[in-house]
C-alpha cells in the first residue's frame, strides 16, 4: 500500500505515519532461539528487562509474527529451514541478527557453520555481543523501530529482482530462492 | 577415581593372553591386539568383571599407521567405581559392532561413521549422526580443513542489496562451503523412519520448546507413537576440530558455548584435565572460588530446568519466577567476571580475578533468600493434583537402562544409581564440604523433579561453607599458581613484572608444550558426567580432544522410553531428560 | 404501527450498542490480560505506547490489518474463510441473551436491556457455545497442516464432552427457577432474597469447569499448547484472520459465558441500591468481571492437563457429579413443594 502512493498529500503522509507507528508498536518476534543467545532473549522477555512493555509478544507460527530474531549459530544444516520460515512471515517484515555468530559466523570458522545469517536472509539490524545483553538487545530492537518510523517497508524487492538475474539457478536453489 | 585395580587387572592380563596393559597416572588402558577378540573381551569385561557401565566410544586418527583408525571404549564398574578404557585397530576400517553389548554404543558408532568415515559389522544402515545424508566428507580426518572446503559463491545479502562499498563494509569471504537445500534434508528425514503408523508427526527442528534445535519423527497411531527417531547437528559447530588446532588456554571460552547453561561447570572439567595432564596444583583460595561457582551455575541451570519444564507442561508463571533467581545469580557472575552467560572465568591454574569486594554478602544474602524461594517453588508445583497427573508413572528408566545406555547426571540418581562424580573422584573443593547426593527410587519424571529440586537445596548448602573458608582467608591469598611454567600470570602481574611479561608474550604466541601422553577426567555437570579425553604428543594443541558430553547419551535413551506414550508425555520426558542442543551436538 | 417502528429502533439501537461495546471491549480485554499477567508475573504489561499502554490494542489492530494476506498451497479456501466466521459469529450472537440490567422506563415504554428476550434463552447459549466448535475444527481441517489437524480433533473431543455436562449442571438452576428466561431467573433470585450459589455450589463449580473448557483456556487449552502443538488449529493463519480467533474464543466466549453465570448462581443485577439509578448495571458489570479476574488467574498459574486426561476427566468424574446433583435437585423440589 506504501509503495504505490506517490503523492506527498497530507492523507498519504498521515496514513503512513499511523501505520508505521501501528507497526513498530507491535512488533511480534518469532521464538527462534538456537543456542546462546536464545537465553539472553529468554531473559530479554523475564520480569526484570520486560520487553512486553514495548508491546512484543513471542508468537510461535512464522505466520503469526513480523520479526524474525535469529538468534544463536546457524549451520549449514538448518540454513534451508530457517529461510523456510522466513519466507512463511507474511510482510511487512524485518530480520535481526543477534550476537555475533548469527552476524558473521563467530568464533566457528569451520566446515559446518554458516558464516552470518545475512547470506540466506537480508538483515535489518546486527546486534554484536557474545552473547549480546538483554540491554543490547532491548537497543537492538529501539533501533529496529526507528528504522520503521525512517524508511518505507517495501524497499527490497526491486533490488532482489536485480540481484536474481546474476546468480545461477543451483545457487538459487542452494539458497531456498 | 580410581582407575581399575591392579588385582582386576592381572585377573584380565591371565583370561586373555593377547593384550597389553598400560598404566599410566591418569589413564589405564588395554590394548587389545586381535580386532576379532573385541567381542568377547567386551562381554567378559561386562559379564564376569562386571564394567557394565558403558561411558564412552570414540576414535583417533593416525594417518601414518598401518591401520588408520584406533577404536576406544571406556567402561566403568558401578559397584567398586572402577573406571578402565579398551583400545582396539580398526582392520580395514571395519570393527564388529558393540551395540548388542551395549546399546549407547548404537548413537556413538554412528556418531564415529560420521566424523571418520569408519564402518561396523553387524550395524547394518548406519546412518550419519550430525552431517546430512549426501554429505561427502568425513570431518574430523587428519586431511580435512577446518574450514572445510569452500564450494559456491554465497555473498552476503545486504552487500548486495545495499550495494557494494569501497572498502567492504564488512571483511569476509565470498566463496563457502556448500549449503544443503531443502530436497537434502528431506532426503535425510525420510531416511530415518519407516513409517508404521497412521501419521508421521515432525517435531523440530525449529520449535518453540525451549530446549533447542532436536528434530523429533514421532510415528503415530492416534495420540500413541509407535516408532520414533531423534535426528541432531542442527548446533554441530565443530568443537573437537577446533580444539586441534587451537592452544590449550585459547580453547577454554569454547567450553563455555557447549553447555551454556551452566558455563562455569564446563570449564571446571575441562581445566581439570588439563591441569591432570600438566600436573599443575591448583591454590586452596581457587578451589574453594572455583566450587562456589560452579554450584552457583548448578542452581542456575537447575532453575531454567525448573521454569521451561514448567512451562512446556502449562504452568506458565513458573517461568517467570525462576527467571528472576538466575538475575540474582547472574548479577553475582558479572561482578566478578565481567559477563552473564558464557564467562570465561576460570584459567588453567586458577581463576582469572580475585574475588570482587562485596561478593560474599550478596551471595551470603542470596543464599539465605534462597531457602525461602525454595519453599515457595515446592508450594506451587509438588503436591499440585495436576502437576502429580502429568508426571507421575511417565517415562519410567530402570536402572538396566542406565548401564546400557550410559545415562548420567539426575536421570541415573532418579532411578536409584548413585553415581556422582564429585563423591567418587573429588576435585575442586568437594572433598572439604559436607553434602547429601539425593537418589530416586523408581526413575520416573516425578522422582528425577525431586532429585534437581534436592540438588539446589544442597548446592546452596555447599555455598554457604564455601562462603565460610573464604572469608577466614587472609586477603592476599594466591588465586593462580603462577609458578608452573604452562600457566598464564595474573593481568596485574603481567604489566608491571617484567618475567610476568615475558612469560604471558611466550606462551601466547607460542604455546606452552604440554607432556605427552593420556589422560581421561570428567566432573559432575548439571547434567551428567562431562568428560574430556585429551592425547597430547607434546606439541601446544592437543593431537585429540574428545569431549565426553553427557547430554547426548541421555537423549539416547529417549527413544525407547518413549514407546507407546503420547505426544504430552514425550513433553514431559524431554523435559525431565533436560538436554542441551550445545552440547549433545558440540 | 408507530409502536413497531419504535420497537425496530429499540432494537436497532440495542444491537449497535453490544456491538460496539462487546468488540470494543473484546480489544481492550487483549490489554487487561497483559496487565495482569505481567503484575501476576513480577513485571508489568505493556507502559509504552501511550499513558499505561492504554493505545497497545489499537496498534496491534492496525498491525494486523494491514498484514499482506498469505494464503498456504493446498488448503481449502472455502473452509479456511468460513472457519474465521464460524468461530466469531457464535461467539457475537451469545451476547444476544445477556441481560445487563433491571428494566427501565423511557418515554412511557418499558424496555429490558436485552437484545432478544427469548424464552428459551439458556438453551440458545448451549446452541451457540456448541457451534463454536465449528471454527477451530474448519480451521484445523482446512490448514493442510498436521499440527493443525491434531489442535482441532482434541477441541472436538472437548467440547462433546464438556457440553453434556454443562447442560446438566445448568439444567439443575433452570429446574429451581422454573424458567429458561433470564429475566425469569433474576427474578425468582431477587424474590427469595437468597442467590442460587447458596443451593447449587456444585452446579457452579461444574459450570466453571465447563467454561474454562468451552474457551480453550488452561487447564483445558490441549488445542494450542505451545511446546507440544505450535499455536495449534490456527498454525496457519496470519494478520486478521488469526486475530479473531483468540478475540473470539478467549475473550468474547469467556465474558458472555462470565455473564450467564453471573445470571444463573450471582443474581444478575441484584444489589443493594447504593450507585444511584444504575446500580444495577454496575452489579452486572462488577459480578462479571469478578467472575473474569478468577478465569484469568487460573490461567496463569495451573499447569494443563493431558488431551486424554481431560476427556476422561469430563466423562468419569463431572457427569456422573452432575446428574446426582440434578436428581438431587428434583427430588428437594418435589418434596418441598
Amino acid at each position: 500500500m506504501a509503495s504505490s502512493i506517490n503523492g506527498n498529500g497530507f492523507i498519504t503522509t498521515t496514513v503512513d505515519e499511523l501505520l508505521s507507528w501501528g507497526r513498530r508498536n507491535a512488533l511480534w518476534p518469532v521464538t527462534i532461539g538456537l543456542a546462546c543467545c536464545a537465553i539472553e532473549m529468554m531473559h530479554a522477555a523475564a520480569s526484570r528487562f520486560d520487553i512486553d512493555r514495548l508491546g512484543m509478544i513471542f508468537r510461535a507460527s512464522p505466520r503469526q509474527a513480523d520479526v524474525l530474531i535469529v538468534a544463536g549459530t546457524v549451520v549449514n544444516k538448518v540454513a534451508p529451514m530457517l529461510k523456510l520460515i522466513w519466507d512463511q512471515m507474511p510482510e511487512p517484515k524485518w530480520c535481526i541478527s543477534m550476537g555475533g555468530c548469527a552476524s558473521a559466523g563467530g568464533p566457528f570458522p569451520t566446515y559446518s557453520t554458516l558464516q552470518g545469517v545475512d547470506r540466506i536472509i537480508p538483515v535489518d539490524v546486527y546486534i554484536p555481543g557474545c552473547p549480546p545483553t538483554p540491554q543490547g538487545l532491548i537497543y537492538g530492537l529501539l533501533e529496529l523501530q526507528r528504522k520503521i518510523r525512517e524508511k518505507k517497508v517495501t524497499r527490497y524487492e526491486k533490488a532482489f529482482e536485480e540481484f536474481k538475474k546474476d546468480l545461477s539457478p543451483e545457487i538459487l536453489s542452494g539458497i531456498g530462492v | 577415581m580410581p582407575w581399575a585395580s591392579s588385582q582386576t587387572l592381572d585377573r584380565i592380563k591371565r583370561t586373555f593372553r593377547k593384550i597389553t596393559i598400560d598404566t599410566q597416572p591418569n589413564f589405564v588402558c588395554l590394548i587389545v591386539e586381535d580386532t576379532q577378540e573385541i567381542t568377547n573381551i567386551l562381554k567378559h569385561l561386562k559379564d564376569v568383571e562386571d564394567f557394565r557401565y558403558f561411558i564412552d566410544f570414540h576414535v583417533i586418527d593416525f594417518p601414518k599407521e598401518k591401520d588408520r583408525f584406533l577404536g576406544q571404549y571406556i567402561l566403568v564398574n558401578p559397584y567398586t567405581f572402577e573406571r578402565l578404557a579398551i583400545k582396539v585397530w580398526f582392520k580395514s576400517n571395519k570393527l564388529p559392532t558393540a551395540k548388542e553389548i551395549f546399546a549407547g554404543a548404537k548413537w556413538a558408532e554412528r556418531e564415529a561413521y560420521d566424523m571418520f568415515g569408519v564402518e561396523f559389522e553387524g550395524h547394518e544402515d548406519v546412518k550419519r549422526m550430525f552431517m546430512w545424508e549426501d554429505y561427502k566428507y568425513f570431518p574430523l580426518r587428519k586431511d580435512f580443513p577446518l574450514g572445510g572446503i569452500p564450494e559456491q559463491k554465497l555473498p552476503s545479502l545486504t552487500e548486495v542489496l545495499e550495494g557494494n562499498t569501497f572498502p567492504p563494509s564488512h571483511d569476509y569471504d565470498i566463496m563457502h562451503t556448500y549449503v544443503p537445500t531443502i530436497k537434502d534434508i528431506e532426503k535425510t528425514e525420510k531416511s530415518r523412519i519407516t513409517k508404521k503408523g497412521q501419521l508421521v508427526l515432525n517435531w523440530g527442528p525449529l520449535h518453540p520448546g525451549t530446549h533447542g534445535t532436536m528434530w523429533f519423527l514421532f510415528d503415530l497411531e492416534g495420540e500413541h507413537i509407535i516408532q520414533t527417531d531423534v535426528i541432531l547437528g542442527q548446533l554441530h559447530r565443530g568443537m573437537e576440530k577446533i580444539a586441534e588446532n587451537l592452544h590449550y588456554f585459547q580453547f577454554l571460552p569454547y567450553t563455555d558455548r557447549m553447555d551454556y547453561l551452566s558455563a562455569v561447570c564446563n570449564e571446571l572439567s575441562y581445566v581439570q584435565a588439563v591441569e591432570k595432564l600438566a600436573n599443575i596444583e591448583v591454590p586452596l583460595k581457587a578451589r574453594y572460588i572455583r566450587t562456589m561457582f560452579a554450584e552457583l551455575q548448578r542452581i542456575n541451570s537447575h532453575l531454567l530446568w525448573l521454569g521451561t519444564g514448567a512451562l512446556d507442561l502449562g504452568a506458565l508463571t513458573v517461568f517467570l519466577y525462576a527467571f528472576r533467581e538466575r538475575e540474582k545469580i547472574m548479577d553475582i557472575i558479572e561482578g566478578n567476571a565481567g559477563f552473564r552467560l558464557t564467562s570465561a572465568f576460570l584459567r588453567i591454574g586458577g581463576v582469572h580475578y580475585d574475588l570482587a569486594k562485596g561478593t560474599l554478602e550478596v551471595a551470603k544474602y542470596f543464599v539465605k533468600d534462597f531457602y525461602s524461594k525454595l519453599k515457595e517453588y515446592h508450594g506451587l508445583l509438588t503436591r499440585n493434583r495436576i502437576w502429580l497427573k502429568r508426571t507421575k508413572d511417565v517415562g519410567v528408566i530402570t536402572q538396566e537402562d542406565v548401564y546400557q545406555y550410559g545415562l548420567t547426571g539426575p536421570v541415573a540418581r532418579g532411578s536409584g544409581v548413585a553415581y556422582d562424580m564429585r563423591k567418587i573422584d573429588p576435585y575442586a573443593a568437594y572433598d572439604l564440604v559436607d553434602f547429601d547426593i539425593p537418589v530416586g527410587d523408581i526413575g520416573d519424571v516425578y522422582d528425577r523433579y525431586l532429585v534437581r529440586m534436592e540438588e539446589m537445596y544442597q548446592s546452596a548448602r555447599i555455598v554457604e561453607q564455601c562462603i565460610e573458608a573464604l572469608e577466614k582467608m587472609p586477603e592476599n591469598e594466591p588465586y593462580v599458581n603462577k609458578k608452573h611454567p604452562a600457566v598464564l600470570p595474573p593481568k596485574e602481574d603481567v604489566f608491571n613484572d617484567l618475567e610476568d611479561m615475558v612469560k604471558s608474550f611466550r606462551i601466547v604466541v607460542h604455546g606452552e608444550n604440554m607432556p605427552k601422553g593420556e589422560v581421561y577426567s570428567s566432573g559432575e555437570n548439571p547434567r551428567g558426567e562431562l568428560g574430556f579425553y585429551i592425547y597430547s604428543i607434546g606439541k601446544s594443541s592437543p593431537y585429540r580432544l574428545r569431549i565426553r558430553s553427557c547430554s547426548f547419551y541421555n537423549l539416547s535413551v529417549f527413544p525407547k522410553v518413549i514407546y507407546k506414550h503420547t505426544i504430552s508425555d514425550a513433553v514431559a520426558l524431554l523435559g525431565s531428560i533436560d538436554p542441551v542442543v550445545g552440547e549433545t551436538d558440540r | 404501527m408507530n409502536d413497531m417502528v419504535f420497537t425496530a429502533i429499540v432494537i436497532a439501537i440495542k444491537i449497535l450498542v453490544v456491538l460496539a461495546v462487546t468488540l470494543g471491549l473484546g480489544a481492550y480485554l487483549t490489554w487487561y490480560e497483559r496487565k495482569f499477567a505481567g503484575h501476576l508475573q513480577a513485571r508489568r504489561g505493556p507502559t509504552v505506547v501511550g499513558p499505561f499502554g492504554l493505545l497497545q490494542p489499537l496498534a496491534d489492530g492496525l498491525k494486523l490489518m494491514t498484514k499482506a494476506p498469505i494464503i498456504p498451497r493446498g488448503v481449502d479456501t472455502k473452509l479456511y474463510y468460513m472457519a474465521i466466521m464460524m468461530a466469531l459469529v457464535p461467539a457475537i450472537m451469545l451476547f444476544a441473551v445477556v441481560p445487563f440490567g433491571p428494566s427501565f422506563k423511557i418515554m412511557g415504554h418499558e424496555i429490558k436491556p436485552i437484545v432478544a428476550n427469548l424464552n428459551i434463552a439458556i438453551l440458545y447459549v448451549f446452541a451457540m457455545g456448541s457451534m463454536a466448535a465449528y471454527g477451530t475444527l474448519f480451521a484445523g481441517w482446512a490448514s493442510n497442516s498436521k499440527y493443525a489437524f491434531i489442535g482441532s480433533l482434541r477441541k472436538a473431543a472437548l467440547i462433546v464432552s464438556y457440553e453434556v455436562v454443562l447442560g446438566f449442571a445448568a439444567l439443575s438452576v433452570i429446574l429451581l427457577a422454573g424458567s429458561m428466561n433470564v429475566f425469569d431467573i433474576v427474578d425468582s433470585q431477587i424474590k427469595s432474597g437468597v442467590w442460587y450459589i447458596v443451593y447449587q455450589p456444585i452446579s457452579f463449580i461444574l459450570f466453571l469447569f465447563c467454561l474454562l473448557a468451552e474457551s480453550g483456556r488452561v487447564p483445558f487449552d490441549i488445542q494450542e499448547a505451545e511446546a507440544e502443538l505450535v499455536t495449534g488449529y490456527n498454525v496457519e493463519y496470519g494478520g486478521m484472520k488469526f486475530g479473531i480467533f483468540p478475540l473470539a474464543e478467549w475473550y468474547l466466549n469467556v465474558l458472555a459465558l462470565c455473564a450467564i453465570a453471573s445470571v444463573l448462581y450471582f443474581g444478575g443485577w441484584a444489589g443493594p441500591h447504593i450507585f444511584g439509578p444504575f446500580s444495577g448495571f454496575i452489579w452486572f458489570l462488577a459480578k462479571t468481571f469478578g467472575l473474569l479476574f478468577f478465569v484469568l488467574w487460573v490461567h496463569w498459574t495451573l499447569p494443563r492437563y493431558q488431551a486424554k486426561d481431560v476427556v476422561e476427566f469430563a466423562w468419569k468424574y463431572l457427569l456422573p457429579i452432575s446428574i446426582i446433583n440434578l436428581v438431587g435437585t428434583a427430588f428437594f423440589i418435589y418434596f418441598k413443594g
